[in-house]
This record gives C-alpha cells, structure tokens and sequence, in this order.
C-alpha cells in the first residue's frame, strides 16, 4: 500500500519527521516498508514556462517554431537576443501566451525513468531549427495517456517556477506491504495511514469531517428517477447509490491528475478519476453506471439498480472486453432485465461511462468478502477493488464517501440535479462495534508493560478510539472503520504496537531444573545419521512427492499412493511410498558429476493408501524409513568380485551390530511377503539378488539389486544395490556396548572347513555350527565364529566353507587334545543335522 | 510386429536373431545394425531421411520395450545366498569395503535442525516432529483461520484427491503451526494439574504449492516454537528468541520488531536481528541494511488455545517459526535453495 507524504501532511496535527526516520517508525509500528519512492527524482527538472512565440514551419504539417520563458532559469543554453529559448513543439494546441511545461535538454522525460534506457533529451536540430528540450504532454509527464497536446497550465505562475514544487509531485511514496494489512481494511486509504502515522507520533488525529459528521451525508432520497433493491442482504451489508444528472465527462483538472500520480494511477476523466481518488483516500471502492444506458437495459420505465445473486449460466460482458459466464450464487448487479456488473470485481461494458455520458449513477456498497475472494479467484480477476473488498470494510463509511465523491464530482462539472442517496436498506446493528471492557492489567500481563490505564487511553484516543477509564477498567468503543477489534487482545496489540514493541523489556522465562527427555524419534535420526556417514555414506534429502515415472519404474500400484490433485508440476503428483526410488533417480546424475564410486542415504517418512488413518493423529498414516544406496560407476566396477548385493548387507549388518541385535536378524528370500507396503516396494528388487529383512518374526525391510526395468528406468550403472528398513521397528533398541569379563588364559583357533549341499545356505550353516557349539562347549568355554571363504566349483553338487572358531576358556589352559575332542564332535553333529562333510 | 519399410524389416528380423542370441538383453541396443542404419540415415535425401528416422526410432522403441520385458531372464546370473556376508568363491580378504571415511557428509539441513533443537532443548523445549500429511482443520481451522478467508490464499497449499471423514481434501501442511493444537493438547493436563509449562520445538518439512527457482521450493523445512504457561507476557517471547540467536550465533546481537499479521497470534511479529555477518557494517546478506528479518511470531491466540481446550482467560502463550533453509543459505553463502533436495553428491559432499 503507498502512502504519499504530501497526501498525508495535510490529514495529520503535527510536522512530518523526515521521510529516513519516517520509514523506521512506520517499519517498527506498522508494517514493514518494501520501497520508498522519491518523485522528485522524475519531476525535479519539470519547470513552468511561457510560451512567447509559436510560429508554424513551413516545411512541416505539424511543427512551430517556438521560444519559451522560463525566467532565465535553465542555465548554458541557447538563447535569443531577448533571453528566451528556442523549442520546436509539435502539438496542435501550442501558441503564444500559453503556460505549460518544459524539460530542458539532459533532463529526462518523466514517463520513461522506470525504462531499460530512460530518454534523456538533447539539443536537436529539426528542419534548420534548434529545438533545446521539450513542451510535454500529459503522457510524458506520466499524468495521463493524453498526447493529444501539450500540457496546458491554468494558474498564476511565475515562468521557470518548478512543476513539481507547484504541483506537489515533490513527494515520496512509502510502499508498505500489503500483508501487514489482511485485516486492517482502513489501512488501504491515506485517511487510515495518517492515522496511524499520527498515532505513533503521539500526536492525536482528527478524521477530515467529511468520513464521520452525520451532516455531510447527502440526504435520502426515494423519487422515481432511482431505485436501489438489495436482495441479497447476507452478501451486501450495503448498496447505497447517488444520481447525478446534467453533467460533463471529460479530462480532470490538473489539482485530480497530480493526486492520482503521486500514487501511480494514472488520469482517465472526472468521474473515473474522482472514484479512484475516494477509493485511494478511505479504501472504499465506488463504481459510476451511464444512467441512460441503465435506463435502455431495463424493461419498465425507471431504473433499479438491484444487487442480487446469479443464476447458472448469465453471461456478462466486463469492463475489459471479456465475456464471462457466471456460476449460481456469484454477486452480481442488474437492472430488472440485464445484469450490469460483476459486484465488487468489475463493471459490465453495457452500463460504462463514455464522453458521451450527461447523467451517471455512483454505486457504493459492500460486500461478502469471501464472496469477493472466490469471485476474483474463479475468474481471475484481480483489481484495486478486489484488494479492498476482500479486506471487510465497514458499511458505515458508505455513505460518507457517497457524499464526498458527489462533492469532488460538483467540483470538476456541473451537475443539473441535487444529489441524494437512494438506499434500499439500512445496516445491521450487529456489524456496529460494541463497547469492550478491557482491564488495563490484562493488557500490562500480556504485553509485559506497567503502562497506566491513562497512557493506554492516550494511545487509543490517539487513534479515534472512545475510552473511558475506570480504575483499571477501560470502557473502548473503536471507531466504525476498524473492524478488525473484537476482544481485549486486539486492544493490547493496538497499546504495544502503537507505542513500539521495542520499548518493552526483554525478560527470560524462568523455569525449574528438570531435564528435557531427547525424542526417541529424532534421536534414532540422529544415531543413525552419524552412523552411516562416518562410514563414508552421504546423506540426501529428497522431495516426499514423486512423479509417475517414479512409480512405473518400481511397478508400483498408483492406487496405493495419495495423489496431490492441484500440484503446479506433475512432478509432484504422488506422495511417495518408499525413499528407495527416490534415491535410485539421484545415482546417474552423481555418476555423471564423476563420482565412481559412493553411498547415499535418506531418512524420511512414507504415506500409503495401504496404511489407512492413524487414530492418534486422525491423519493418512506414515512409516518412518531409511533408505540406502550403494553405486560404482562401470568404469569402477570392472574389477570388482561379487555381487553388489553384499556391499549394502555390510552396512545393513553392520547397523544391525551397532543396535547389538544382529543375532536377531534374518534374511529371506522374497517370496511371499505379507505386507502390501513391503510387497508394492518389494517389486523394484530382482528376485534371486534380495531379501525380506526380518528382525525376530517380523519383516523390517528389503535388501538387494533391482530388476532389469526398473535399472533401465533411473538408468543405473551394473553394480548398484540397496535397503529400506523400517525405523519404527529399531526405536528402543539399545546402542549402549556390552561387556563380557576377560579370559586370563589365552584362546585357540581352529578352521573347519564343510562340505555342504549346494541348495543349503550360509545361514543355515552357520546356525548348525553355532547350535553345534552351544551343545559340544562346557559353560566354561566361549566361541566366536566367523566365515574364511565359501568355495563352490561349477560343476560340483556341493560347497564348501570355512569357519574360524576361536576358542576361549575361563579356567584353564586349553589344549589341542581337548580342541580335537571338540571339533570331531562337532563334525559328527554337523554332519547328522546338514549332512556336512568336514574335510 | 511388422514395418512396412523393406530397409526396417530386414533389420528388424537381423536384430530379433541377434537379440535372441545375445546374453545380456540390453546390448541390443548397441548392436551394428542400429549404427548402419544410422550411418544409411545420412546419406538419404532429404525427402526420405524424416520418415526413415521416424522408422528408426520406432524400431529402437521396440527393442527397448522387449529389453524390459525380458526384464530378469537374460540378465541375471545365478542366484546368490542372500544369507552370506560375501559371494561364492571369495574369502573374508573379498569382503565389501566401506567408503573411504573422509567422503561421508550430513546433510546441512538436518544437521542445522540438530544444533537448533539442541539449544532450545537446553532453554527446556521438547522437540515434537510434524506430519507431511495433514487436515484442514489443523492447517487452517485450529489456527483461527475461518472458512474461505483470504488470509489462505497466502499458503498455496497442496491438496490430496482422497478425502478426511469431514469430506476435506489432506493437506501437506504448508507450515509447522499445523502443529500447534496437537502440541498443547498434548501438554495441557501437565499445565492444569502441575502447572508444568508447554514447551516445544517442533522442526518439520513443509509445503509451498510453487514454481521453482534459486529462492523458491515447494518443499522445505521450518521449525515452530511453542510456550504456554501462566502470565506468559510479549516481553518472554522477545528474550526467548534473543537468548536462542544469541546461542546460535554465539554472538550479542540487536533487535527490532516489526508489526505484522497472523490469525493465529495476537499481537503478532516479525522479528530482526542484527546481521551476525557483518555487525551491522552492511554486507549482502543483509541487503547491506545492518538487520535480518529471521522469525514470524507472536502470543498464541486465545481462540487456538481455546480449541486446544486451554482457558485463555488463565493461560497465554506465544509461538514462533523459523526458516531452516533460510538459516542455512545464510551460514554457507548457498546460491541456490534447489540444490537441498537435488542429491547431488558435489553439493552434500560439502557438509560434514
């Protein structure tokens, strides 16, 4: 929202600091400033000057040779005997005598300054003559688009007078932003900004008559020329209207066009500009309909003017040439036979002022501003109305910038009729603000202030609000345009704002001495983080929504994914229900950033229609995931033995021993998987080259290379594997170490190398040994197992592995005797529960 | 599958041969005869070089289409022992090696959550997670944000096509505040029986239905701080934040407040702080202004608290959010927000 200073100067009681220190107050008590404008920059070389001559050139249709006065101000320039400066002019309404605008040459033309290459204009020889600057028009002074001729001066000015000092363009505009001010609708008018700025100043404001004397108003009128019919009073809180008849549409005096600039609104003719003015000053919008227009589009012989809702399917051409067609229940207005605006959006073109206009009727209402909002929305308008609208002014301002407008219109036409408001309905009481009894401590409590009720009052009244004090009780009636004070909370926000949140002291809570518990959740993350990369792994972050390529390439149902329905990207389309894809789609983009060889992993959560709502949260239900990736480039892979399968068991396994339950983990093959979720992820794993993870009984994850599709898919290099795991299913698990007691007697190893039918596995084996063990060993002997090798000829029916044992005895020495004792009874064991050979 | 161009046929029928001999599937794709029909494609004139190129692709398309579907078959070899700590025919000197230490990286973003969480967790604030997925009723309507106001259009929201029971689409919330009714449900039988205060930091990702470019993502992540006791006043609010950027930047800074608008806290602020970079001398992080616009906060709104169930009249409160992203471009100097979730290697590297 732009404030100008000059507006604003002659609203407030007190002298305006400098614009410096008015932008830090205004950021510190209202809302932040996004720019701050100094329109002196683009008007400063402008003078004022006479035209002495202007004689026609010969050679030309449209040229005069011109000298203009102006006082001897600009300086090395051209001049004749008699002082005065030669300028060829090419507009049509120039002659001698006339005052108006002039740029000196290396000044620049004031509607060019925002351009890439602003033109600076130069001394410049037409048709033998010297031209030294410029006579402007109202286009390249930025007023208007008239460049019908230059700009004519009607006023006592000296020649060589400054335009911008005459005119008050001398100003600076201080942008606030809009946001600050969702709900503070007065704050979209100069009147609520000098407010405001007087407030914060401590200065008390006084509103310009004209926005709350009851005399001001125009008086009621209910004659047949008029009616005004509200059918939709839960909509429109208000539709007043004004007739004026007998006038004149054409350009603004100069005074209209210099306000609107200031604000960056450019001139259009007296009646448009004289509701963009009022709509400036008090943020009510007001819209102007050609009677007579009205009068040909309605049936019987008056007019009505009838707010109302729409019906499916109306069709309305707006002001900006478009046709629309309306949706049931919209606000539109009509006549008895045609709808004529989009209310509180756009005019229709049927009903538009033109030149050709004599009478007009001034609409000032408000309106529903959900309403406004779907309205605006549905059609894509967007408009200084609808920004105002869709804040909830007050409906009792209406009235009063009703009569001010008709009063500024009298000022530019003459006006045939006396101006009275017709009214179909007056204002629901309720909308009125009621009077709030606020104790001033409440308000010291909450602001942590010790600020007298009688400061508080001074602040409020500042700002035109009612107060009465009682002790520490504070009787407040806020003024009619601040709809935005509804409890007491509202008042202290106005208290501490209004006199500078800065000023309060900062204290610090005080609490008692109890430790915070860390959260299991987060603190799982965080093992598990510091895990995985310190063993060289990098952690990734990855959208949680993914697209249908996604999906495809891990052959997953797209109905077990909750579908984003109004994404700008259909990239963004699913919510995804593994990470694991995600992070197979980050690996040839590293591969070709030449990383060889590297591991990646993600911690985050997935969503599944599978899963259904979770009944804490009452929200769809998530899983909480870790997701790993191991690559090498091909080049880097070559010589590599083995599958990539075991490059990410090793981290699995190795995890699995950092939370102390890898005696508890299981791999199995893939079939058969019970959970839908596991079983939809499960589909981008080559069968043969994964697992089911499984801690105890229940499956935990999946582990493994990916089918030739889904490789083909994220265009992965050979040697690439993965694992997701479920974190859920490690929270509480015990990272702490575990001590055994030492043996004082030293250990003994011993290889066992077994024969075993191809189709047995490592596991299997494994465990044989260990239950082995566990039978042969008194409870005075400790074993620890772990594999050499596993040997398999492509021919033979059966493998081999090699285990070393290490034998520790806590008390006594042990001899080989005693180890061969143990071994050939582990060979028979092992022989009766696998059929394995010793060799 | 038949081509009508004899030229295609033929390759057509000399690559079926080739793919049915061919061991790994996907070689096809490379096989001479898609680089002599290439090669053919170069020296026809222009009139036939379109429609041949367009059979070529064609062509291309159907054997990467029968790559697929031959899917395992071709490529797999044997099936391994997924028990196993390593392959057939190796020993424990063949074991899988971990990368080189060195290379590991965290990501900025999660480490930043950790160092902020872990200052409020010494100030006594619990750390909460968020939810990715969420209802209206705790984006918008917990949050004194009634129906169809327009203060929701400022949150381009995500929304799901399945529904909650109250027939409203999901949300993937668009702030952490979504958290907020929870959180001090959550806490409010410890605030009424023992007086013991809320207090919680509730870090989360959320959602900005946006185009993307070097300041804009759709998703990133905020933390949201929440405080509800008795005689909780603006001025608790001002110091807790001080304290927390002071510990954070583990420097005395200044600050200033900035009026601003949230339905959910009244009053509400944007809070500044003097530029930790620079000292207030001006340098571009701080568009040479000497403060950094860092937190949106404010005193909880009695109608949140009470559709949190809280007696407002008894208990305030207040909440704040923060930016991570932004905390973290600020620290690094990082140019571009895209790159946080890009995975790209030559950015995380960066970060141990």
């Amino acid at each position: 929202m732009k404030l100008s200073l000059n507006e604003i100067k002659d609203l407030v009681n007190f002298e305006l600091p400098s614009p410096d220190e008015l932008v830090s107050t205004i950021g510190s008590k209202l809302g932040q400033v996004e720019e701050v404008i100094d329109l002196n920059a683009k008007y400063k070389d402008v003078l004022i000057v006479k035209v002495i001559k202007a004689v026609p050139i010969k050679e030309s249709n449209h040229l005069s040779a011109c000298l203009v006065d102006d006082g001897g101000y600009v300086k090395q320039i051209e001049r004749n005997s008699d002082g005065y400066i030669p300028v060829v002019c090419g507009a049509p309404n120039v002659r001698s005598g006339m005052l108006s605008v002039y740029l000196p040459p290396n000044s620049i033309v004031p509607s060019t300054i925002k351009d890439k290459e602003p033109f600076v204009l130069k001394v410049k020889p037409i048709l033998g003559h010297n031209s030294n600057g410029m006579l402007a028009s109202e286009k390249e002074l930025d007023l208007s688009d008239n460049h019908d001729g230059i700009l004519e001066i009607d006023g006592d000015f000296k020649p060589g007078s400054s335009f911008s000092e005459a005119y008050q363009l001398n100003d600076v505009i201080i942008d606030i932003e809009n946001k600050m001010f969702t709900h503070r609708p007065d704050c979209f008018g100069q009147v609520g900004l000098a407010r405001e700025v007087s407030g914060m100043y401590n200065s008390p404001f006084v509103s310009p008559d004209w926005y709350f004397k009851d005399e001001t108003v125009l008086p009621r009128s209910s004659d047949a020329d008029l009616k005004s019919i509200n059918q939709a009073k839960d909509l429109v809180p208000i539709f007043n209207l004004s007739l004026l008849k007998g006038i004149k549409v054409g350009p603004s005096p100069l005074w209209l066009k210099v306000k609107l600039a200031r604000l960056g609104i450019k001139s259009i003719n007296n009646v448009v500009d004289v509701t963009n003015y009022m709509m400036m000053l008090t943020a009510q919008p007001l819209h102007a309909y050609d009677y007579d227009k009205l009068k040909a589009l309605s049936k019987s012989g008056g007019v009505s003017l009838i707010a109302r809702r729409s019906e499916k399917d109306e069709k309305l051409v707006l002001l900006n040439g478009k046709e629309i067609t309306l949706e049931e229940d919209m606000i539109v207005i009509s006549t008895d036979d045609k709808s004529v605006g989009l209310a509180g959006v756009m005019g229709g073109l049927n009903s538009m002022i033109d030149e050709n206009t004599t009478s007009i009727v001034l609409e000032a209402a408000t309106f529903d501003m959900y309403k406004i909002k779907r309205t605006s929305m549905v059609y894509g308008l967007f408009s200084d109305a609808v920004t105002r609208f869709t804040k909830g002014q007050s409906p009792y301002q209406v009235d009063f910038v009703l009569s001010k407008a008709v009063n500024l219109i009298s000022k530019t036409t003459d006006i045939s009729n006396s101006p009275a408001i017709y009214s179909s309905n007056e204002i629901d009481q309720q909308s009125a603000n009621s009077v709030l009894v606020v104790s001033a401590n409440s308000v010291n409590k909450l602001l942590g202030t010790d600020l007298t009720p009688e400061t508080m009052q001074k602040l409020l009244t500042n700002v035109e609000f009612e107060v009465s004090v009682r002790g520490d009780e504070m009787s407040i009636k806020a003024p009619y345009w601040r709809t935005d004070i509804h409890i007491w909370q509202d008042v202290a926000e106005e208290i501490g704002r209004i006199r500078g949140f800065d000023l309060i002291e900062k204290i610090n809570l005080r609490r008692e001495a109890t430790p915070v518990f860390p959260h299991p959740e987060l603190n799982l993350n965080s093992e598990i983080r510091k895990f995985l990369s310190s063993r060289g792994a990098s952690e990734v972050l990855s959208y949680s929504f993914v697209p249908q390529r996604i999906l495809d390439s891990f052959s997953s149902d797209p109905n077990h994914h909750y579908i984003v329905k109004n994404a700008l990207s259909p990239d963004l389309k699913y919510y995804r229900s593994n990470i694991i894809s995600s992070l197979l789609d980050k690996i040839n983009q590293n591969i070709r950033a030449s990383h060889d060889n590297f591991a990646m992993f993600e911690i985050g959560r997935v969503h599944s229609t599978i899963l259904g709502i979770n009944d804490y949260f009452e929200v769809p239900d998530f899983r909480r995931r870790l997701a790993f990736v191991y690559a090498k480039s091909d080049k880097n892979s070559k010589k590599i033995k083995g599958s990539s399968y075991y490059w990410s068991k090793k981290y699995l396994d190795s995890l699995f021993d950092y939370f102390n339950v890898k005696t508890r983990i299981s791999y199995r093959p893939l079939t058969s998987i019970k959970d839908d979720l596991w079983a939809d992820t499960a589909n981008g794993f080559l069968n043969n080259h994964s697992a089911s993870v499984y801690l105890d009984e229940k499956m935990i994850g999946l582990i493994g290379e990916f089918t030739a599709k889904t490789a083909y898919s994220f265009k992965l290099p050979k040697f690439v594997s993965g694992f997701e795991v479920d974190l859920q299913s490690l929270l509480g698990l015990s990272n702490e170490s575990q001590y055994s007691k030492l043996s004082r007697f030293p250990t003994i190893d011993r290889d066992y190398c077994f024969a075993v039918s191809k189709d047995k596995n490592y596991e299997q084996v494994v465990k044989g040994l260990a239950a082995a063990l566990s039978e042969v060993l008194d409870s005075s002997l400790a074993s620890e197992i772990s594999l050499v090798d596993i040997f398999l000829k492509d021919s033979s029916e059966t493998k081999n592995l090699t285990f070393r044992v290490v034998y520790t005895d806590f008390d006594k020495t042990l001899s080989d005797k005693i180890i061969n004792e143990i071994s050939s009874k582990i060979e028979s064991k092992m022989h009766a529960s696998l059929g394995a050979k010793l060799i | 599958m038949k081509f009508e161009d004899d030229r295609i046929e033929r390759a057509y029928q000399a690559l079926l041969e080739q793919f049915e001999t061919l061991e790994i599937k996907k070689d096809i794709l490379k096989s001479n005869v898609f680089i002599e029909l290439y090669a053919q494609l170069k020296s026809l004139d222009n009139a036939d070089r379109p429609s041949f190129g367009k059979n070529i692709n064609a062509l291309k398309q159907e054997f990467e289409r029968l790559v697929i579907e031959s899917n395992d078959s071709g490529e797999v070899a044997l099936p391994i022992d997924v028990t196993a700590p390593f392959d057939d025919n190796l020993s424990q000197n063949d074991l899988p090696q971990f990368i080189p230490v060195e290379l590991g990286s965290l990501h900025p973003l999660t480490t930043e959550i950790r160092k902020v969480t872990d200052i409020f967790s010494k100030m006594g604030f619990q750390s909460v997670e968020s939810l990715e997925l969420d209802d209206d009723f705790h984006m918008f309507g917990s949050l004194n944000f009634p129906e169809g106001h327009p203060a929701r259009d400022d949150f381009d929201t995500f929304m799901t096509e399945q529904v909650s029971k109250d027939t409203k689409p999901f949300i993937a919330p668009a702030h952490t505040s979504s958290m907020q009714n929870r959180v001090i449900r959550a806490g409010k039988d410890a605030l009424e029986k023992s007086s013991k205060p809320i207090a919680a930091v509730i870090p989360g990702r959320v959602f900005r239905n946006e185009d993307l470019d070097a300041r804009h993502e759709h998703t990133f992540y905020q933390l949201e701080g929440v405080y509800v006791g008795e005689n909780v006043t603006v001025g608790n609010l001002m110091a807790t934040l001080k304290t927390f950027l002071e510990a954070y930047y583990q420097k005395d800074l200044d600050f200033k407040t900035q009026p601003f608008y949230f339905p959910f806290t009244e009053p509400s602020f944007e809070f500044s702080m003097s530029c930790p970079f620079c000292d207030k001398r001006g340098c571009h992080i701080c568009s040479y202004s000497g403060f950094i616009e860092i937190l949106g906060c404010g005193m909880i709104h009695p109608e949140v608290l009470r559709l949190a169930g809280v007696d407002s009249d008894k208990y305030s409160g207040f909440a704040f959010g923060v930016g991570i992203d932004r905390l973290v471009m600020m620290k690094y100097g990082i140019e571009d927000v895209r790159y946080f979730e890009s995975g790209r290697l030559n950015f995380l590297e960066q970060f141990k």
